[in-house]
């Protein structure tokens, strides 16, 4: 899975770097490859697993040199499954069972980035950026092999920082992009309710469109 | 104009390979895994207060409200399980003619409608199945104060159920005081049928006659 995903990067990249020519102040393409660490009460309650089931793209447009809105999308699939233990209702029921929790997080968020140096031209260029949208939220608990499923449609928000590494001299604006940033949104449905916080690490590949 | 258009569609081929990639969270489910063990009881029960117990050497087979009684090696191993299990809580075996003081019924259940169904459903007809004249009240109904939550049927489920007959006459009615539910995949398996009933006593524990 991690080969085929790495595999479609770089040939996506190789792609990219073929085809693409200087390009200032176009509307750009990302797209990446995630990875993610729930933190807070998701860890505790819900998934403490690291989802390495993810990938994100966005379409930005540089409004001035140093800054930048985009619309981003991504998935996140988060699984995790529990040791038999036993559970009791208030009825009381007492059922022992393997529980397994899956979570799929799909975020679509405007997100704004800040280039402190500059958008293009550097070495490596650093970047902060944050976000707000709405995430669509599926999911499913199992106990033994009989589940559930409900969907929610949270508000998130999201801060990130990272570089993006220009590639060839003169593809300015094209690039590698590694960086980290932190999830928030809240979820309260009738079988869960947490929130969902988590730390992402993500690499990818930034280029203009003609 | 076209590039958004191919940024789009990039993105939407993009996150398809993703979610079509979700991994099943069955997928490496053993059948052990797979099952669950319920169990329920009427709170008000006292079981110390009983000292006796019999069980039938047959199984009820709830096919689509069909019923029928077999003893297959597997019912076989079920009930010899069950016996164990409340001999080592406390119980003595009787017959059922020696006035005892709950009755033990193992029953199979199978549902091939789709939807969902009530498991108290089978409570309805228990005295279709368990003539409450074998156990000398003839005339009586059977009563469960509490009931499973409902669930998708997939497959047969094994219950054990545990019924007071030491005040049936003082209630006019047969009562069900426990019940142990086992649903999943490759329960109807001998060799595995003590570890299964274990389970549900396991999770059991003031279901026993002794300190």
């Amino acid at each position: 899975m991690k080969q085929r995903i790495l595999a479609g990067i770089i040939a996506f990249s190789a792609c990219v770097y073929s085809n693409a020519s200087m390009a200032q102040d176009k509307l750009r393409l990302e797209l990446g490859y995630n990875i993610s660490m729930p933190t807070g009460s998701f860890k505790t309650n819900e998934v403490n697993n690291t989802s390495f089931r993810g990938a994100f793209g966005e379409i930005s447009y540089p409004v001035s040199n140093k800054l930048s809105l985009g619309l981003m999308a991504g998935y996140q699939a988060y699984q995790q499954k529990y040791e038999r233990r036993l559970y009791t209702t208030a009825d009381h029921q007492t059922i022992s069972a393997v529980k397994t929790n899956a979570i799929d997080v799909m975020p679509l968020m405007l997100r704004g980035t800040f280039f402190p140096t500059g958008g293009s031209g550097k070495l490596v260029q650093p970047y902060l950026s944050a976000g707000a949208g709405v995430n669509f939220v599926n999911y499913a608990q199992y106990l033994g092999e009989f589940g559930s499923s409900e969907t929610a449609f949270p508000l998130a928000v999201q801060a990130g920082a990272g570089v993006i590494i220009p590639v060839g001299s003169m593809l300015s604006q094209t690039g590698l992009k590694i960086g980290a940033t932190y999830n928030y949104s809240g979820y309260k449905q009738d079988n869960m309710n947490t929130k969902l916080g988590n730390i992402g690490l993500h690499a990818g590949v930034v280029f203009p469109l003609k | 104009m076209k590039s958004q258009y191919l940024a789009g569609l990039l993105l939407v081929a993009f996150g398809s390979v993703f979610v079509g990639c979700s991994k099943d969270p069955l997928e490496n489910l053993t059948q052990e895994e797979s099952r669950i063990y319920i169990t329920n009881h009427d709170s008000t029960a006292n079981f110390r207060s009983y000292s006796t117990f019999t069980i039938s050497d047959s199984v009820a087979v709830i096919n689509n409200n069909n019923v029928s009684r077999q003893q297959t090696d597997v019912d076989k191993a079920f009930i010899e399980a069950v016996r164990t299990q409340m001999v080592a809580r406390g119980y003595t075996m009787v017959s059922r003619s020696s006035n005892p003081d709950v009755a033990v019924n193992v029953s199979r259940i199978y549902n091939t409608s789709t939807g969902l169904i009530s498991y108290n459903n089978y409570w309805d007809s228990y005295g279709g199945f368990y003539d409450p004249f074998n156990y000398g009240y003839g005339g009586y109904g059977y009563y469960s104060p509490y009931s499973y939550a409902t669930y998708t049927i997939r497959e047969g489920a094994l219950s054990v159920d545990v019924l007071d007959l030491k005040n049936a006459a003082t209630s006019n009615r047969i009562n069900g005081i426990w019940s142990g539910l086992i649903r999943g995949s490759g329960i109807f398996n001998p060799a595995t049928a003590a570890s299964q009933v274990q389970q549900l006593f396991n999770q059991s524990p003031y279901l026993k006659k002794n300190n």
